[in-house]
């Protein structure tokens, strides 16, 4: 019959337990799953059950890890998703988030850029965790997104991002994801992008407080450049930023710059 | 003369520079990008940038916070 062990189709005819099908192929797991529910190994299988063979703390392999961390996701997002690379300009409230998904999503490579360290009020809404404070954001970001994927590619870059630089740090990104908290940075990299690279920005804009949830959206301002937010709420003494909305500001960017992934991998099939 | 900023109609001056522009609608060009006629104007082009009749500006203002 054909059964599913660690999402590989197989065909099996072995005695018809998860123990059984344990012994076959992998003896040292110590949790067996039957279509996505904990089993003991006199668990009676049948044809089409999906098994996942689990050794505690062991990492898979990085062909094993793809196909089980990518089995949730369309097809079509895994197609377009696979060997880009991203760019993350500022990894704070809303590149932090940014990069988890991303990671997630297994793209293949993140450019992370920073010049902060992680202090107490980041954690209010930021990706990282009370033992990393005073540590470079760029540093402890890339470790806490190794623990999610080891085998993505990440670069680090700790400085400030000017007019000068912003060209040479993303030259290979396939799109670059606006992340920083101030007005004037956030215009300067969007113009750098748009008239000396060719890839599209995804920028973020009026993401404070914490209610009206509705009025944050998508706008096009032209075929590379987009943002999100509903342009007005500022982060200013009074209104802060919070976990929740931010963090569904920063989902909306990740959705769209695998929405556009996913265009660039249409176009360039058809 | 009539320009189109965000889609919709606007009545400027002749010999408008963008920089004025920017001025006149208590705009910020430091937290602004401007694509003008679909290209992006570099913030040193705003003020030599001389707006034209029919013109299409898609302009953004950033807010802080991220």
């Amino acid at each position: 019959m054909k059964i599913f062990v660690n999402e590989i189709v197989l065909k099996y005819n072995g005695k018809k337990t998860a123990g059984a099908v344990q012994n076959c192929y992998k003896p040292e797991a110590d949790v067996l799953l039957c279509n996505g529910a904990p089993v003991k190994a006199d668990h009676v299988i049948k044809a089409d059950d999906h098994l996942i063979l689990i050794k505690r703390g062991e990492i898979p392999t990085k062909t094993d890890l793809e196909i089980l961390m990518r089995s949730r996701n369309p097809r079509i997002f895994n197609s377009a998703i696979k060997g880009r690379t991203i760019g993350i300009a500022g990894v704070g409230g809303l590149g932090s988030v940014v990069a988890v998904a991303l990671a997630r999503s297994f793209v293949k490579k993140l450019i992370l850029v920073d010049f902060d360290v992680v202090e107490p009020s980041n954690l209010n809404r930021q990706q990282y965790f009370t033992d990393q404070l005073g540590f470079p954001k760029v540093e402890a970001l890339k470790a806490n997104l190794l623990r999610i994927n080891p085998y993505l590619e990440i670069e680090c870059v700790n400085q400030h991002i000017t007019a000068e630089n912003t060209v040479a740090i993303f030259r290979d990104a396939d799109i670059v994801a606006e992340c920083f908290d101030c007005a004037e940075a956030k215009a300067m990299i969007v113009q750098q992008v748009l008239s000396n690279l060719t890839c599209k920005i995804v920028a973020a804009s009026g993401v404070a407080g914490f209610s009206d949830l509705e009025a944050l959206k998508y706008r096009k301002l032209s075929s590379r450049f987009y943002l999100i937010g509903d342009g007005e709420s500022a982060a200013v003494p009074g209104q802060g930023l919070t976990a929740a909305k931010v963090g569904i500001a920063a989902n909306m960017q990740a959705a769209k710059i695998i929405e556009l992934l996913i265009e660039d991998y249409d176009d360039n099939k058809s | 003369m009539i320009i189109r900023v965000n889609g919709e109609s606007k009545e400027v001056s002749v010999d408008l520079s963008v920089r004025h522009f920017l001025k006149e609608m208590s705009l910020d060009e430091n937290r602004i990008v401007i694509e003008l006629n679909a290209k992006v104007l570099p913030k040193s082009e705003f003020s030599r940038t001389i707006l034209e009749d029919g013109d299409r500006l898609e302009l953004v203002e950033f807010v802080a916070g991220g």
